[in-house]
């Protein structure tokens, strides 16, 4: 995360250490360990977990699969904390989506220091002693470059954003194979979501021009690979998918993302997934953002940046893409519960308050917010 | 020859017939004249006096409101005191120095004159004006005899004014061994027949060394003439250790004598006065004669005290001219009877009632002349004792206490032996935790330990916060603290790794000054699973108890649900004293010892040092440390800066009142800031009297605070002084440059430099700490230079005493451990 510090600015590229192409994840074969837990999420199949075994050179492996649904709590991560603790490892594998990305680093986080307290506790003074591999197996989430880590609160249903460049993983194994087989239909949401990050953090208040080009990048190159996902081509095809994610992942870690994060966070509490969240919310931010001339200049700029004629043409680019992705279900949630939301007033507050949501370049209140959720629900 | 002084008019008349209020203008008058001769004429009088905000020629108050002069004046300045050319200077007086640095005054014939005539009139008022046969117990003044009698020469000299005959009884034989001569002193009586009365005189511990003490054991006993006297010398102060009373020896030099008993005169004087003696009336009382006054003042107030209350005698006189000791405040205690004297003479009466003692040396800054004493035989160890062994906390299985203290002690290190195994399975993350939620008792610092807060417990718990023990162990253990948990990779090998092991029983001898610096080690030998057995100081009052009790009950449960019990974690610990000198049960715990650990006090490091241990004992020593601080003068840029600054100095400076080994004493300012060092003072103190409110001062004693009166007294000569209106804080400042031994209790010594490099002259590997506030390239060269002459560390100012890791050179958490390797080696 980019954070303003007053006379100058900092960038901060902590670069982990990427593995990618064919056989990635054998690069983890140089890496020294002892004990080596792998956390998973609802499934691991048998010929993978083989592969990951045959990646290490440590004494002992466990394979513990998480026990948190969606986004973790402490109550949820406790089962996974017990079996870290007592296993003791030096090295930890997260496989999965950004769900077990994330709550990975919590187990982390709570294994190496269990005084944490997500209120009190700063980073400043601690330094990791196990080494942490993230292998996403999904496009988009960006959970693997991300410094937050997301913890959702049950009594408050909200989320609640730890934040440290320390929960960057060490290590990230970008795999081709683990997405190949994942359904079309999530890989295409979250493709949104990758475009998402890359958007509303180039368009964020935050103004960064090193990681534009991450942005840009991005942009350009889901625009050109994004077909590999309904046609299933090569596998360095997708591994280009999975890098561009990853940048636009990493634009989104350092300038914060706007008003379609702020809202999609609030529809988790209705059962959506992220992604699917982003992809109704998405276009109609977009327009209202550009309907203010410094914005759809900045737009414009984005747009030819990343190999479009202009603005526009992104715009529909993003909006045929959307429409390729199944989301009956979503919408149908979405209007069932329209006038519940129109009348919440609680659920426009949270949004407004959203640390992950508040770098929109037209600023937020409530009406603006309001004037979006109508146009994305009706 | 000069006029003639009203001095001089005073001592013509009798030493005690004129009334007080007859004494009292003559006398007045005669002291200011002198003092305002001194005023005149001793520059370093002028700036006291100026300091003490008193003008001689404006002054019309009564005596007490004179600003005396403590005796340490004379020990620091001497020679240098005086107030007159050096063309003048007769001879130079020392005192004996029964009790460190000896007194000096400078004489000339002024002085002498005048000291003569009164010694002469006072001492004839008590023995007849005639010239009677002396016995001197002592040796015969000839030149061979000179180095070995020092002071008592002009003394003896002095006497002989009065003596027909001499008889020195006292024969010099190989090594300055004495005897007492028997055969000659009887003699020597018998020569003189019975008709003529004799004096006996002597130095009051040489009479008791060379007479009571052999002569009453063999029985011997002298048949002076009727009005015989016995006059004695030169204080009680050697004779304290031989706890013998003043009735008591005066009752037993009259019955080898045959004197009676108010015959036995005790003289009372002092090097300052030199001149002025204070024979003990029949009256048992002590009186200034006309030649001079006493004032009895509140050692710790120094306010005057009303007559019948004991306090510190000030003497005041007109007698001294070639320096200005005219008004001077003595470390002895007496007290003054206000009522008539039976026999007749005029003059105050006052009595001795004992030195007032010295602050005893508390705090770390008692360093050892040599480390070699670590090695050499002790002599404390010649006198051993048995001593109880009291458990002061423990709460494993209960001891036989039928049993000696030995066989207690040993049952007691077999129990905590016994509970390493469960220590070793405890995960340092979880003890991490434990003391996490001792830390929380401890901020709050209710009950018991309350009395705590001052002594670093607010720091303890800040540090045993788990986020710094996390990163305490982690520094400590080779950059990973779960090396202690389980093999891990050595390096980022692949082929090797790496295990730290506990040590087993790790023994520590506290110190009674900083006890929370023990707690430090403590928790670091816990957190490196060893069991702890603890002797505290004899000054402990219960502290390691009450923190230790904080783990009674308490638990904590990492977030995966290990949970770990204060109570299973306090059976691995024992608090324990007995006596230092029980050599049997000391040897017994450092034999048992894996690590033995001693903390600053010279006593604790000397006497470990020379138990036996196993061979592989790892022994880590904190020997005593003295610290100090230096300034440079580009930090001084802004008035606001130097505020700042001042105000760490004066945390560091308050902290523990001074008794840490890091608390600095010196303060060395360069010069050349905006802010002059001076001028840093007056910010110091403003920060001293604030840092007073912030951390209360401990309870002071009173011999602390009569040193500490002594020492501003000292800096009202030499530079300035800043004080708080009690003795709470002290700054002074003077212009030398040496390191001071330090006084405690809040006092800071302040010296001006031209460059902060010149305070690595008084480095060695006695230093500790210099705190530091210097910049850029300058600062590093002088970190370096003062490193490598043996400091360790160089912090910043305000946070000198916050205990650190390493710590006066130590990472101490590796010493407590075993390191092993499984795979490998590589090469």
């Amino acid at each position: 995360m980019w954070e303003p510090q007053g006379m100058y600015s900092k960038f901060l590229l902590k670069q982990p250490t990427i593995l990618f192409g064919e056989n990635a994840i054998m690069g983890l074969k140089t890496y020294a360990s002892a004990r080596v837990s792998v956390i998973y999420g609802s499934s691991l199949n048998e010929g993978y977990k083989q592969k990951i075994i045959n990646a290490l050179s440590s004494f002992e492996i466990s394979f513990v699969q998480k026990t948190w649904f969606g986004e973790p709590t402490l109550e949820t991560l406790h089962a996974t904390i017990k079996k870290i603790e007592d296993f003791k490892p030096d090295l930890i594998i997260a496989i999965g989506g950004g769900s077990v990305i994330d709550g990975a680093k919590m187990v982390r986080t709570y294994y190496e220091f269990p005084f944490f307290d997500v209120k009190e506790t700063s980073f400043s003074m601690l330094n990791w002693k196990t080494t942490f591999v993230a292998i996403p197996t999904t496009i988009g989430s960006g959970a693997e470059i991300s410094s937050a880590s997301v913890m959702y609160n049950d009594s408050q249903k909200t989320k609640e954003f730890v934040i440290s460049h320390q929960f960057i993983p060490e290590i990230i194994v970008l795999e081709a194979s683990l997405i190949e087989n994942a359904p079309k239909n999530m890989l295409l949401a979250s493709m949104v979501d990758a475009l998402s990050h890359a958007i509303e953090g180039y368009m964020s208040t935050i103004d960064n021009l090193l990681v534009d080009s991450y942005a840009e990048k991005a942009i350009q190159i889901i625009s050109q690979y994004h077909h590999v996902i309904n046609d299933g081509v090569e596998h360095e095809h997708i591994n280009k998918l999975q890098l561009a994610s990853l940048f636009a992942g990493l634009v989104q870690n350092h300038c914060i993302v706007g008003a379609s994060h702020a809202l999609a966070h609030q529809m988790s509490a209705y059962g959506l997934s992220h992604a699917s969240a982003i992809s109704i919310f998405l276009p109609v931010v977009i327009r209202k953002n550009i309907s203010e001339p410094n914005c759809a200049a900045r737009f414009d700029q984005l747009a030819r940046h990343s190999g479009f004629a202009k603005g526009e043409d992104l715009l529909s680019f993003i909006e045929r893409f959307i429409s390729s992705v199944d989301l009956t279900k979503e919408r149908d949630i979405v209007k069932k519960n329209r006038e519940r939301i129109i009348s919440d007033n609680i659920f426009f507050e949270q949004a407004l308050a959203d640390k992950g949501g508040q770098g929109n370049p037209v600023p937020m209140d409530k009406d603006f917010l309001l004037s979006i959720f109508k146009d994305a629900s009706s | 020859m000069k006029n003639i002084t009203l001095t001089d008019t005073l001592i013509n008349n009798n030493p005690y017939e004129l009334s007080l209020t007859q004494k009292s203008t003559l006398f007045s008058e005669a002291l200011i004249e002198e003092i305002k001769f001194h005023y005149d004429n001793n520059e370093q009088y002028r700036r006291f006096c100026k300091n003490k905000d008193f003008d001689p020629y404006k002054f019309s108050g009564n005596l007490e409101q004179i600003p005396p002069i403590a005796v340490s004046v004379f020990k620091d300045l001497g020679k240098d005191l005086k107030s007159i050319p050096d063309s003048e200077v007769k001879l130079s007086l020392q005192s004996s120095a029964t009790s460190g640095i000896p007194s000096t005054v400078v004489l000339d014939k002024i002085t002498a004159k005048r000291q003569a005539k009164v010694m002469i009139k006072v001492v004839k008022d008590f023995i007849g004006g005639e010239r009677k046969p002396f016995i001197i117990v002592d040796v015969t003044p000839n030149p061979e005899n000179i180095k070995f009698l020092g002071a008592r020469y002009a003394a003896i000299g002095g006497y002989l004014n009065f003596a027909s005959e001499v008889n020195y009884t006292l024969d010099k034989g190989d090594n300055d061994k004495v005897s007492f001569n028997i055969e000659k002193t009887k003699a020597f009586i018998d020569a003189m027949g019975k008709e003529t009365p004799m004096v006996v005189f002597g130095f009051t511990y040489m009479l008791y060394a060379q007479v009571v003490k052999p002569l009453l054991e063999k029985g011997i006993k002298f048949e002076l003439p009727k009005g015989s006297k016995i006059i004695h010398i030169g204080g009680w102060k050697k004779l304290e250790s031989e706890k013998i009373g003043k009735q008591q020896f005066n009752a037993a030099m009259s019955q080898l004598f045959s004197v009676k008993e108010e015959h036995v005169i005790d003289i009372y004087g002092f090097t300052e006065q030199m001149g002025l003696n204070y024979p003990d009336c029949e009256c048992g009382w002590k009186h200034t004669p006309i030649y001079s006054e006493v004032i009895v003042r509140n050692p710790v107030t120094r306010e005057q005290l009303e007559h019948g209350k004991e306090g510190v005698l000030e003497f005041l006189s007109p007698i001294p001219h070639s320096y200005p000791g005219n008004v001077v405040l003595t470390d002895d205690m007496g007290i003054i009877n206000p009522e008539p004297c039976p026999h007749g003479r005029n003059g105050t009466r006052f009595k001795i009632l004992g030195r007032l003692k010295k602050a005893e040396v508390r705090g770390c800054g008692d360093i050892l002349g040599s480390k070699l004493k670590f090695s050499g035989e002790d002599q404390e160890f010649e006198t051993l004792e048995t001593s109880n062994l009291e458990l002061h906390y423990w709460k494993g299985k209960k001891l036989d206490n039928s049993q000696s203290a030995e066989l207690q002690l040993k049952e007691l290190i077999d129990e905590l032996n016994a509970k390493k195994e469960w220590l070793r399975a405890q995960p340092i993350d979880a003890l991490i935790g434990l003391i996490g939620e001792a830390s929380k008792v401890w901020l709050n610092a209710e009950g018991e330990l309350e009395s705590m807060k001052e002594k670093g417990l607010a720091f303890l718990a800040n540090w045993s916060k788990p986020i710094h023990l996390n990163r305490i162990a982690t520094i400590g253990l080779r950059n990973n603290r779960q090396y202690i948990d389980g093999f891990l990779p050595l390096n980022d090998s692949r082929k090797q790794f790496l295990k730290a092991n506990q040590k087993g029983l790790v023994c520590h001898w506290l110190a009674g000054n900083v006890q929370v610096l023990g707690m430090f080690a403590l928790l670091q030998a816990i957190l490196t699973k060893n069991v702890n057995l603890l002797k505290i100081s004899s000054k402990d009052g219960g502290v390691f108890a009450n923190l230790l009790q904080t783990f009674e009950g308490l638990s904590y449960t990492t977030p995966g649900g290990y949970t770990i019990k204060g109570d299973d974690l306090l059976q691995t610990i024992a608090v324990v004293y007995f006596s230092h000198r029980d050599k049997k049960i000391g040897e017994l715990m450092s034999k048992s010892a894996n690590v033995r650990i001693a903390w600053g006090g010279r006593e604790a490091v000397e006497t470990v040092a020379n138990y036996p241990s196993m061979y592989d004992t790892e022994d880590i020593i904190f020997g005593p440390k003295i610290s100090f601080s230096t300034i440079s003068n580009e930090v001084l840029s802004t008035e606001r800066k130097a505020k700042k600054l001042a105000r760490k100095v004066a945390v560091d400076s308050s902290v523990f009142d001074q008794t840490g080994c890091a608390s600095p004493h010196n303060l060395y300012i360069e010069r050349g800031g905006i802010v002059s060092p001076k001028e840093f003072c007056e910010f110091l103190a403003e920060g001293m009297e604030k840092a007073s409110v912030q951390i209360p001062k401990g309870e002071t004693s009173v011999e602390q605070i009569s040193t500490i009166h002594s020492i501003r007294g000292l800096y009202d000569f030499k530079g300035e002084v800043w004080a708080s209106d009690d003795t709470t804080w002290t700054v002074v400042y003077s212009e030398d440059q040496n390191l001071k031994p330090p006084v405690y209790s809040r006092v800071i010594m302040v010296h001006p430099v031209d460059h902060i490099n010149e305070t690595l002259e008084y480095i060695d590997d006695n230093i500790q700490t210099i705190g530091l506030a210097s910049s850029g390239k300058k600062a590093l060269d002088f970190a370096e230079k003062a490193v490598e002459k043996g400091v360790m560390r160089c912090p910043e100012m305000g946070r000198m005493l916050n205990f650190e890791s390493p710590w006066d050179g130590i990472f101490l958490m590796e010493r407590m451990v075993r390191w092993s390797t499984f795979g490998g080696p590589l090469v």
